[in-house]
């Protein structure tokens, strides 16, 4: 017994040396395969307890609810996150740089900016989702209901019940 | 009498020979509080309380029904922390000063808020142009909102779109997101903006009432601190049980907020963070109001408060579930933090007003930053040094006592083990140099496990006038075999004169033991010399690892060391 928790630990030493090295495959829900460094793939904490729990590292990982185009972009994210450990305060600007860059793009195209979010919170990568929910929350801000509504093609369908409930609120408030 | 009192410092000036006056008789120290009469206090309590109306204008103080306790507290403060009578009546002028100089900053701090919101607003700007239809015209309608905020007695159902409305350019793909994604998202926004998105379609109106976070901050009101409490109050009411996660409230003199800060413990928040208006004096926290006791408080922040030992009590005793606690710019007459499940501390800038011990066994962080050193005629609070003790922090990982004037001790409860056994990284203040580092190596001695260690010299103090060289403590070893990384930032000039004094000699018994410290950084102003010495007693061995610079060729080999 002894041994044998010893010899796993001296695997498990092994792996850890090795693991920053260590390449991993993704997998989109269109069966494209992409390959990235353990240090991108650790971002997500989905797939970072996965590779904890000694998980098919080899067989890659496959994710059914994102797509190549939306995993092509948030890779790109978790490597720029990932690969990189910001020591300076230059390269601290850079990344915070390349963070406003990144969801300015997003931002343009609303339905890709879902997309990247659903996968950032099914992959729970906490910086990517606390950017775009961010990002959403500046356009929210500020506006009058109406400009809103027009922001993200929200479709009014209060009925007059509602309204009436929403008067009673409101004179509360 | 009153009437030529009203000019400020004039008026100062005159109020305190009268009250020296009042006291002369026993004021060769001793016990001045006793000898202080309570007329006078009376009379300065009612000084504050025209100051403070004169300040916030006639329409403001309307609504300050405690405007007059506050001014009391204002008074009480000052008189419990002062330590002779000048002193309290220095502390008052001040105040005083401030009052009669400075304008309240709510109606700015808006603006600020304001103008980055417009920035911001360039997002949906860019997005808006790429829209076919109309976009000339909500363009102009956004710049135009951008610069209010809603306007104060606006009603909801003003903002309803005319029924023949319908369709709209796009898909509203942002309404199909899952609720917790729609809740992450109205958790970034203010309460008053979550309560409005009620109106914008069914699926809203039930996110914004099942919302988890209330963030409310009296900013946002102007002013109008009486709408501001109807708002907070009703939201509150109006709760449905077990709904919320997250309270945030900043606000601004108003003695309800103690059972605001109740009421959302009772239904069960989880984060609990209140502000008060930090150009305003401490809020008391009035333990006749409220409680902290929770099973489910996990995260509770606190700036500018007052809390005395027995709105704290719960804290220690009665929070099961309590893991993170900080403490901004507080009043703290609170004798011991020792609850049980606390895992990370932070006591920023607070002023002790009776000696505090921490003894949290599962604690894994600490910071304890005092107030700096200011000019002592500008500083806001009174820098009391009380001392801080700190018990056997068995988990404790990370500590941060990089304050400069504070005086921190240690204490020991279980003989056995190591006081901070897990103890991986550490930075400290200029205290631990005091007594011939005696601090210093007591945390070592006890601490094997450290990998970091930092030195933060950066106030000059003037303990170290006339110990030019401070001798070696033969028998005053420690293990510290783990230690990796030793980062000393210091002011110029007092790296300079410690370099001078040979300091760093004391640093040779970090390496006692063969151990490889790998990285040293130190500000660049540090005398080569002294650098020299402190490589010179890195072990041979570990030399090499260290990174390459300038007195590489100076000291031979392969000597590197990274400069900060």
């Amino acid at each position: 017994m002894a041994s044998g928790s010893g010899a796993a630990a001296a695997a498990a030493d092994a792996e850890e040396k090795e693991s920053g090295s260590r390449m991993i495959t993704l997998t989109s829900n269109e069966g494209k395969a992409f390959v990235v460094t353990e240090a991108s793939a650790r971002q997500s904490a989905t797939i970072r307890s996965m590779v904890d729990d000694g998980g098919c590292v080899d067989k890659g990982f496959p994710l059914p609810n994102v797509d190549s185009k939306t995993l092509a972009r948030v890779i790109q994210y978790s490597d720029e996150h990932g690969n990189k450990e910001p020591h300076t305060v230059d390269e601290r600007a850079a990344l915070a740089k390349f963070d406003r860059d990144f969801i300015a793009e997003l931002d343009a195209d609303k339905a890709f900016l879902y997309d990247v979010t659903m996968a950032a919170n099914y992959l729970h990568i906490q910086g990517l989702l606390a950017l775009t929910t961010q990002c959403v929350a500046d356009t929210i801000k500020g506006k009058t209901p109406e400009e809103i509504r027009t922001a993200f093609g929200i479709e009014y369908d209060l009925t007059a019940q509602d309204e009436k409930e929403i008067k009673e609120e409101d004179t509360h408030a | 009498m009153v009437s030529n009192l009203l000019g400020g410092k004039a008026f100062l000036s005159q109020e305190k020979q009268n009250i020296i006056v009042l006291a002369t008789e026993g004021s060769g120290g001793g016990d001045w509080r006793s000898q202080l009469q309570p007329e006078a206090r009376g009379r300065i309590t009612a000084k504050i309380l025209e100051s403070l109306n004169k300040k916030l204008g006639a329409d403001f103080a309307k609504g300050l029904v405690d405007l007059q306790r506050v001014s009391a507290r204002i008074e009480g403060r000052f008189f419990s922390i002062s330590c002779t009578q000048s002193d309290y009546l220095r502390r008052l002028s001040l105040r005083m000063l401030k009052l009669e100089t400075e304008p309240i900053q709510l109606g700015h701090q808006q603006a600020v808020d304001q103008s980055s919101e417009s920035k911001v607003g360039q997002y949906p700007t860019s997005m808006l142009q790429q829209q076919t239809s109309c976009d000339q015209q909500s363009l102009c309608i956004q710049v135009d909102t951008k610069l209010q905020e809603m306007p104060p007695n606006e009603h909801l159902l003003d903002q309803v779109p005319p029924r023949s409305q319908k369709k709209l350019c796009m898909d509203d793909r942002l309404s199909d997101l899952p609720d917790t994604i729609l809740h992450h998202i109205m958790s970034l926004l203010s309460a008053q903006e979550v309560a409005r998105t009620c109106i914008l379609s069914k699926r809203w109106k039930e996110l914004s009432a099942s919302a988890p976070c209330l963030d409310i901050c009296v900013d946002k009101f102007g002013m109008d601190r009486v709408r501001f409490s109807e708002f907070v109050a009703h939201l509150l009411l109006s709760r449905a049980p077990n709904s919320l996660h997250t309270f945030r409230l900043h606000s601004f003199a108003i003695d309800h907020a103690s059972s605001w800060i109740n009421r959302a413990i009772e239904l069960k928040a989880q984060v609990l963070e209140f502000t008060e208006y930090i150009r305003w004096g401490p809020f008391y926290l009035d333990p006749q109001l409220m409680a902290f006791a929770s099973q489910y408080l996990k995260c509770l922040k606190l700036t500018n408060v007052t809390l005395d030992s027995n709105a704290f009590e719960p804290l220690n005793h009665a929070c099961p579930a309590l893991e993170n606690l900080q403490l901004s710019q507080c009043f703290l007459e609170v004798p011991e933090i020792c609850s049980a499940s606390l895992k990370k501390l932070d006591i920023m800038e607070c002023s002790l007003l009776m000696n505090l011990q921490i003894q949290t066994p599962r604690l894994v962080s600490l910071r304890f930053r005092c107030l700096q050193y200011k000019c002592s005629s500008c500083s806001r609070y009174p820098v009391i040094t009380a001392a801080v003790i700190l018990c056997d922090l068995l988990n404790a990982e990370n500590i941060d006592l990089s304050c400069s004037g504070r005086q921190v001790t240690f204490g020991r409860e279980i003989q056995k083990f190591p006081m901070y056994g897990k103890l991986t990284s550490i930075s400290l203040g200029e205290w631990c140099l005091s007594d011939k580092f005696s601090r210093l190596f007591c945390l070592l001695r006890h601490s094997p496990e450290l990998k970091e260690l930092t030195l933060k010299l950066e106030v000059e103090r003037q303990d170290h006038n006339g110990e030019d060289e401070i001798p070696l403590m033969v028998g005053r070893s420690f293990s510290a075999e783990n230690l990796k990384k030793i980062c000393i930032s210091t002011m110029q000039e007092l790296s300079r004169k410690i370099a001078r004094r040979q300091s760093w000699g004391t640093l040779s018994r970090f390496n006692k033991k063969d151990t490889a410290v790998s990285t040293i950084t130190m500000p660049q102003e540090v005398k080569p010399e002294a650098m020299a010495y402190l490589v010179a007693c890195t072990p041979i061995r570990s030399r090499s690892s260290l990174c390459k610079s300038h007195l590489g060729a100076r000291l031979g080999g392969n000597t590197e060391i990274g400069l900060a």
